[in-house]
Order: structure tokens, then sequence, then C-alpha cells
């Protein structure tokens, strides 16, 4: 992580700005949508072990924010994925290294079946929050 | 498979307007397959996605769309060796790779 910084910093123009996007450790809300209109939502843990993960944020925030870059802002924002089915989210969880364990695939899908058998189209939607934080290399 | 990330755009939106990309090289460390890349593009003057990932930026460097063609380029790299000269981009975007 800090060679990467140190990498980052080196290729940056002076003025340059560094952007770092991230998922934050706060709860993802895995919910079942029909269009807008939430039916059914869970909070659900985004990692694992995400003590880590703040130990980790704290350390980078101590490194860009240090003699080389002045911070400048964070902005909050939640980045939400679609699925159809729970095999589908279970794919993107994968992907994504979300922690499976906790999420509940056999109530989503007994949720989007109930939903399904009354004509209406439900989907899965997975609500993550996510921080952008800029800093600009002095 | 049914998956749609983002479709309100919510974090290329978030992205500019929290940064002027206006005229500006730019580099993307984590870049995957170019999703976030050529949605937040448009005004700049170049971008350069890297990621250790060979197949997804294999996948981003064959499709880049029609408008980004000679102003975007994807390479497998790693964040911790990177193969540019130094002060080489205005502004260096870490996409989820710390």
């Amino acid at each position: 992580m800090v060679d990467a910084l140190r990498e980052a910093r080196r290729v940056l123009k002076p003025r340059g700005v560094l952007v770092n996007v991230r998922p934050v450790t706060t709860p993802m809300v895995v919910a079942v949508v029909v269009a807008t209109r939430t039916i059914w939502a869970k909070d659900v843990p985004s990692y694992s072990t995400p003590e880590d993960v703040a130990a980790a944020e704290a350390a980078v925030q101590r490194a860009v924010s240090g003699e080389w870059t002045a911070f400048e802002k964070n902005v909050r924002y939640d980045f939400d994925v679609y699925c159809n089915t729970a095999a589908d989210l279970s794919l993107y969880a994968q992907a994504r290294k979300l922690p499976e364990d906790e999420i509940p695939y056999a109530e989503l899908e007994s949720r989007l079946r109930e939903l399904g058998a009354d004509g209406q189209t439900a989907r899965l939607r997975c609500r993550r929050p996510w921080q952008m934080s800029t800093y600009r290399k002095k | 498979m049914a998956i749609e990330m983002d479709p309100a755009g919510v974090e290329p939106k978030a992205i500019l307007q929290a940064v002027d990309f206006h005229n500006a090289h730019v580099l993307e460390v984590g870049a995957g397959d170019g999703r976030l890349t050529f949605r937040y593009a448009e005004a700049l003057r170049s971008v350069v996605g890297i990621d250790t990932k060979e197949p997804e930026i294999r996948s981003a460097a064959k499709v880049p769309p029609a408008e980004f063609r000679g102003r975007a380029e994807f390479l497998c790299a790693s964040a911790t060796a990177l193969p540019f000269t130094a002060e080489a981009f205005e502004i260096v975007l870490l996409a989820s790779s710390l």
C-alpha cells in the first residue's frame, strides 16, 4: 500500500491531484425492490474484517496527508448494483469479495418468487456506501 | 446473468463534481474493464488505465468507445511499479486499489 502511494506520488505532477475511491466499512443494504420501491431490506456487513480495513484506511490517511499532499475533500455516495436473481448477486459478491455468508440468499430468492407470483417484476439491489477523497500534491 | 451497476451514474457524477478533468493526463490505477474510466473520460486529454487483472484490462483495451480511441490506453501493470516517467500525470485516480 505504501509502495503504491509512493509510486502515485512519483508520477504525479506538482500540484497534481490524487483521487482515492473506495468502499467504506459501514454495512451495505441488500434489498428487494419493485421499480424504486423497497419491499424488504437487510443490513449486511461489507467486510468480514472491518477493523482491518479501518486500520488500513487510517494508514492511507496518515501517508497521504503528511508532507507530500494536502487533503482537499471527501465525498460519500451510494453505489447501487441491481441483480435479477440471487445467483446474480452471488456472482457479484464473489467478484467483489463481499462476505457471502452474511447475505440472506434464500430469503431474497423466496421474496423474489413471491413477488413474481403476484405478477410484479422485482429485483435485488445491493447499496454499498463508497467514499472518494482528493489530495493535492505539494 | 443480469447485473446492472450504478444505473443512475452516481459514481462518475461524484468524481466529475470533485475533480476537474479538463485537458488532464490521467492515470487510473485499478481500472479493471474500464467501466468507470469511460464514464468520466469525456473532458480529459488522455487516460491510461492499469490493472493487474489481465483478462479485465484486455477487455477494456479491446472496446474503447469511438470517442476515446487514441486518448485511452490500458495496460497490465502493478501499482507498486508504475511503468511511467516521473511527473507524467495531472491526476492519479486510485480505484479501490489500496
